[in-house]
C-alpha cells in the first residue's frame, strides 16, 4: 500500500484523471478507447502504476460524459443520456456548476458506495453473479427497456415509440447468434450494424445543430455566471442536497452495484433503472428541485456501477467490459491470478485497488469535475451561435473516431436529421439510444437461452434468479402505468 | 537505376516515410488486439516509423478485414488477419479469402482446448468421450458465434472422435468470456475455446481443461494432454496473422519482412506475450501464405460437411 501511495503512483491517478476527463467530455471518445490507448503503455508498466491510472481514467471519463450533456445537450456517454434533459435544464436555469456539481458529488457519492460495497460483500455478489446466464442477463435487458418507457418525463407512449425505433435499428447487420445478415442492402458497412455512439452523436450533437439553424433562438442562461460562489454551487450546495435526499441516493448506488456487472451495458441500465424511478415518484411536473433529484438518482447509480463492474472480473477472472478485460490482460501479463485466491495471496493489491477507487472518487472527481465545470461555464458564455461550427466539427470527428470509417460520419448525419424531425412530433430521443444498446444484448440472450432449452419457452421463468428479475420488470410497469393514470387524472 | 534496384537496403529504409495504419477487425482488449498492439509496439522501433492499431470492427470481422483488403497497395495500411478469413467465405458471409491479401507473418495460434466446470463429474477426455456416446446430444458447448473458430473446434473434435454434430448441439455465444459465464453458471457444459482465454478461470479453480488440441503439449501448459494423446488426430487455433492488401510492391513486403522478424525477437515482446498466455508461431512470407491455403482447405471441408 505504501507504494500505490508513492509519488509515482499518485502522478498515475493525477494523469490518468486528466485523460479520462478529456475523453469523457468529448462526443465519440470514450472510457473505453481512452483506456484502449493506455494498453501498449499499461503493458510495460508496473501494475501499481498501470491500475491506479485504468481507475482514474475510468472514474472520471463516466462524470465527464455528462459536460455536453450540461453545455450543449450532447451527452458523453448513454449512461448520461438517462438525465439528458434534466441536467440541461439545470445548468440553464442555476448555472453550470450546481448542475456539474450534483453531477460531479453525486457521482462521488455513488461511486465511494459502491466501492464500499466492492470492499466488504465482493465474494457475496461475486457468488450472484456466477449465478448469472442467458436466461437472467435476457431479463435485465428487458428489465432496463421497461425503465426507458417510464424514464422520460413526457408521455410514455411516445417514449415506447421512440425505444421501438431504436430497437429496429439495432437489428441492423449481421445478426449476433446466427449470423445471417439483415438489413444491408449490399453494403458492407451496413453489415457491422450500426454503432450507438455513433448514432448518439447525430441524435444529440447534429440535431441540436440543426435545431438551432432553423429556429435560430439564443437559449438564455438565467442564473449568474460569476466564478465567486462558483465553488460554493459546486462542492457547497450539491453536498446539502445530497444529504437531504440520503435514502435516493443510497438506493440508486445500491442498485448501480446490483445491475452493474452486466456485460457491456451495466452502468447505463443503472442509470436507466434509478432514473425511471425517480420519475415515477414525482408527483406534479413543477415540483421544485425534481430534476436535481433525477439527475442525483442516474450520476450516482451509474457510477457506483463502475466500481461493481470489476466484481466478476476479480473474483472470478470474466472481464464484465472492455476495460476490465484490458485490466485482466495486464494482471495475466503480470503473473496475478484474479479469482478467489486473489483475495488470498494479493490483498496488498486488492487493498490498494480498493483505496485508488476511494481516491479516484474522493478526489479526482471533485477535482476535475471543477475543472471542467469552468471549462462548462466559460463555454456557456460564448453565444451558441459561435459553438455551432466548433460542435458540428466535433460531431464528425467524433463520429469518424468511434470506428475509423466516413461511413459512421453519414450515419451521424442520418440520425441527427430523423433526430431532428423525432422532436418535431415530441418523440423523446435518449430512448432511441436506449434501445440500441439493449436491443443486442436482449436479442442475443433470448436467442441463446431458446437454443440452450431447445425451444422450451417455460425455461424462462424457471430460474428463481430469472423469476426474481421477470417480477421486478413486471412490478416498474405496473407502477410506471398507475403511476401516470394518477397524473393523468390529477390533471384532467 | 540498377544500383538502386541492388541496394535493397536503402530501399528498405526509404520505404515507411510516414506513420503506418494497422487495422484490427476485432475489438480492444481481445486476444487479436493485444498481440497486435504488443506487436506494433516493438516493430515501430524496427521499422523508424509509428504503428498506429486502428479497430474496425463489427459484421463478424467482415468490416475490418474488408478494409484491410481494400486498401491501397503502398504498404502504408497494414492489419491483422484472423483465422476467420478462412471460414467467413464459406458460409457465404463474404467474398474475401485469403487471396485478397499479401501475408507478412503469422504471429499467434492459439490452440482449441476442451475445458468443463471444475466440479463437472469428468475428470478427463474418455470421461467426456464415453459420456457422449452414451448420451449423444445431451451436452452442450459454446465459445463464439455459430461456424466461428471454437465452432469449428467443436466439428474436428466431434468427427475425430467418430461422432456425429449433434452428439454435442453448439450454443452460439458473442465470444469467449460470455461462453465462460454461461459455463459457470451452468448454462452449457463445454467450452471450446483457447486454452489461453479459459487461462485466468482455470488458474482460479472454477474450471479444468481435459485437453488441448495442438500437435504437442503447450510448454506453458505442461499438464494439459493433447487430443492426440488420446489417438485423435486433430488440432485447431485461433490465429492472427499480419498482412498487407493484394500486391504489396516486393521491396515493401521486403522491408516488412525483415524488420518483422526483428521485432518479434524483441525480449519485451517476448515476455509480454509468454505472460499474456498466448501462444508464438512465427512464419513469414511465402510459408505464412501456404498456411493460410491449407488452413483454407482443411476448415473450408469441415464446414460444408457439417451445414
Amino acid at each position: 500500500m505504501s507504494v500505490l501511495l508513492s509519488w509515482e503512483g499518485i502522478l498515475a491517478l493525477l494523469l490518468g484523471g486528466f485523460y479520462g476527463a478529456v475523453f469523457g467530455a468529448i462526443p465519440g471518445l470514450t472510457a473505453t478507447l481512452a483506456v484502449a490507448l493506455f494498453i501498449p503503455v499499461a503493458f510495460f508498466l508496473d501494475p501499481i502504476i498501470a491500475l491506479p491510472a485504468i481507475i482514474a481514467i475510468s472514474s472520471v471519463a463516466i462524470y465527464a460524459g455528462d459536460v455536453g450533456s450540461a453545455v450543449a445537450r450532447i451527452p458523453g456517454t448513454p449512461a448520461s443520456a438517462a438525465y439528458l434533459s434534466e441536467l440541461h435544464r439545470v445548468a440553464r436555469k442555476k448555472g453550470p456548476f450546481y448542475g456539474l456539481g450534483i453531477s460531479a458529488m453525486g457521482s462521488a457519492v455513488g461511486g465511494i458506495i459502491g466501492t464500499v460495497l466492492l470492499i466488504f460483500s465482493a465474494t457475496t455478489i461475486a457468488s450472484l453473479a456466477r449465478q448469472f446466464s442467458s436466461f437472467e442477463y435476457f431479463w435485465i435487458a428487458v428489465l432496463g427497456l421497461a425503465a426507458g418507457i417510464f424514464a422520460s418525463g413526457g408521455a410514455p407512449i411516445k417514449a415506447f415509440v421512440s425505444l421501438l425505433l431504436g430497437l429496429l435499428l439495432s437489428t441492423v447487420g449481421i445478426d449476433p447468434t446466427l449470423g445471417h445478415p439483415r438489413f444491408h442492402f449490399g453494403s458492407p458497412d451496413l453489415l457491422g450494424g450500426l454503432n450507438y455512439i455513433v448514432a448518439m452523436i447525430g441524435l444529440f450533437g447534429f440535431s441540436e445543430v440543426l435545431e438551432h439553424l432553423f429556429n435560430n433562438k439564443e437559449e438564455k442562461y438565467e442564473a449568474p455566471q460569476k466564478v465567486e460562489g462558483a465553488a460554493g454551487q459546486f462542492y457547497f450546495q450539491p453536498l446539502l442536497l445530497i444529504v437531504r435526499e440520503k435514502w435516493l441516493v443510497i438506493r440508486s448506488s445500491i442498485l448501480g452495484v446490483f445491475v452493474g456487472f452486466l456485460p457491456g451495458a451495466g452502468a447505463d441500465i443503472g442509470a436507466w433503472v434509478s432514473t425511471s424511478f425517480q420519475q415515477m415518484r414525482k408527483k406534479g411536473e413543477e415540483e421544485e428541485g425534481e430534476d436535481d433529484r433525477i439527475i442525483l438518482a442516474g450520476t450516482s447509480s451509474n457510477n457506483s456501477a463502475v466500481a461493481s463492474a470489476w466484481i466478476p472480473a476479480l473474483s472470478l477472472g470474466l472481464p464484465g467490459d472492455t476495460v476490465t478485460a484490458i485490466v485482466l490482460g495486464v494482471f495475466l501479463m503480470k503473473g496475478i491470478t484474479p479469482g478467489p485466491l486473489l483475495f488470498e495471496q494479493q490483498p496488498d493489491l486488492l487493498w490498494s485497488l480498493y483505496l485508488t477507487f476511494l481516491l479516484a472518487n474522493l478526489v479526482l472527481l471533485p477535482f476535475y469535475g471543477f475543472l471542467t465545470a469552468r471549462m462548462a461555464a466559460f463555454l456557456i458564455k460564448v453565444p451558441f451561435k459561435l459553438l455551432l461550427s466548433f460542435i458540428t466539427g466535433l460531431c464528425i470527428v467524433g463520429a469518424f473516431a468511434i470506428n475509423n470509417s466516413v461511413f459512421d460520419v453519414w450515419i451521424m448525419v442520418g440520425m441527427g436529421v430523423m433526430a431532428f424531425l423525432l422532436r418535431r412530433g415530441g418523440f423523446p430521443l435518449a430512448q432511441v439510444v436506449l434501445g440500441m444498446v439493449l436491443g443486442p444484448i436482449m436479442e442475443q440472450n433470448f436467442m441463446v437461452s431458446a437454443i440452450k432449452s431447445k425451444w422450451d419457452l417455460m425455461s424462462f421463468f424457471e430460474r428463481p434468479l430469472a423469476l426474481g428479475l421477470m417480477v421486478a420488470t413486471i412490478l416498474i410497469i405496473f407502477l410506471g402505468m398507475r403511476y401516470r393514470k394518477g397524473f393523468q387524472s390529477a390533471k384532467s | 537505376m540498377a544500383v538502386a534496384c541492388t541496394e535493397a537496403g536503402e530501399q528498405g529504409k526509404a520505404y515507411p516515410t510516414k506513420p503506418i495504419s494497422f487495422i484490427v477487425p476485432w475489438s480492444a482488449g481481445g486476444m487479436t488486439d493485444m498481440s497486435s498492439r504488443m506487436a506494433s509496439a516493438v516493430w515501430q522501433k524496427a521499422l523508424g516509423q509509428s504503428v498506429n492499431v486502428v479497430n474496425r470492427t463489427g459484421g463478424g470481422g467482415v468490416v475490418g478485414h474488408l478494409a484491410i483488403a481494400q486498401a491501397r497497395s503502398d504498404g502504408y495500411t497494414l492489419g491483422a488477419v484472423t483465422v476467420d478469413i478462412t471460414l467467413l467465405h464459406h458460409t457465404g458471409i463474404t467474398d474475401l479469402t485469403y487471396e485478397n491479401y499479401t501475408p507478412i507473418a503469422l504471429l499467434v495460434n492459439n490452440p482449441a482446448a476442451i475445458t468443463v466446470r471444475a466440479d463437472a463429474p469428468w475428470d478427463s477426455l474418455p470421461d467426456l468421450l464415453a459420456e457422449l456416446r452414451q448420451s449423444p446430444g445431451k451436452l452442450q458447448a459454446s465459445g463464439t458465434a455459430k461456424n466461428g473458430i471454437w465452432d469449428l473446434a467443436r466439428m474436428g473434435f466431434l468427427k475425430a472422435a467418430g461422432m456425429e454434430p449433434s452428439a454435442m448441439p453448439w450454443v452460439p455465444s458473442q465470444g469467449a468470456a460470455p461462453a465462460l459465464q454461461e459455463l459457470i453458471a451452468g448454462g452449457v457444459d463445454v467450452v471450446t475455446a483457447a486454452l489461453s482465454e479459459v487461462d485466468a478461470l482455470r488458474q482460479a479453480g472454477q474450471v479444468k481443461t481435459l485437453a488441448v488440441m495442438s500437435e504437442e503439449r503447450l510448454p506453458e501448459f505442461p499438464d494439459v494432454p493433447t487430443l492426440k494423446e488420446y489417438g485423435m488426430d486433430w488440432s485447431v487455433g485461433g490465429w492472427v496473422a499480419i498482412c498487407g492488401p493484394a500486391d504489396l510492391p516486393a521491396d515493401v513486403q521486403a522491408s516488412l519482412d525483415s524488420t518483422i522478424r526483428v521485432a518479434v525477437q524483441d525480449s519485451e515482446y517476448l515476455t509480454a506475450m509468454k505472460n499474456s498466455g498466448a501462444t508464438m508461431q512465427f512464419l513469414a512470407g511465402a510459408e505464412c501464405k501456404a498456411f493460410m491455403a491449407k488452413q483454407d482447405q482443411v476448415n473450408g471441408e469441415l464446414l460444408k460437411a457439417n451445414e
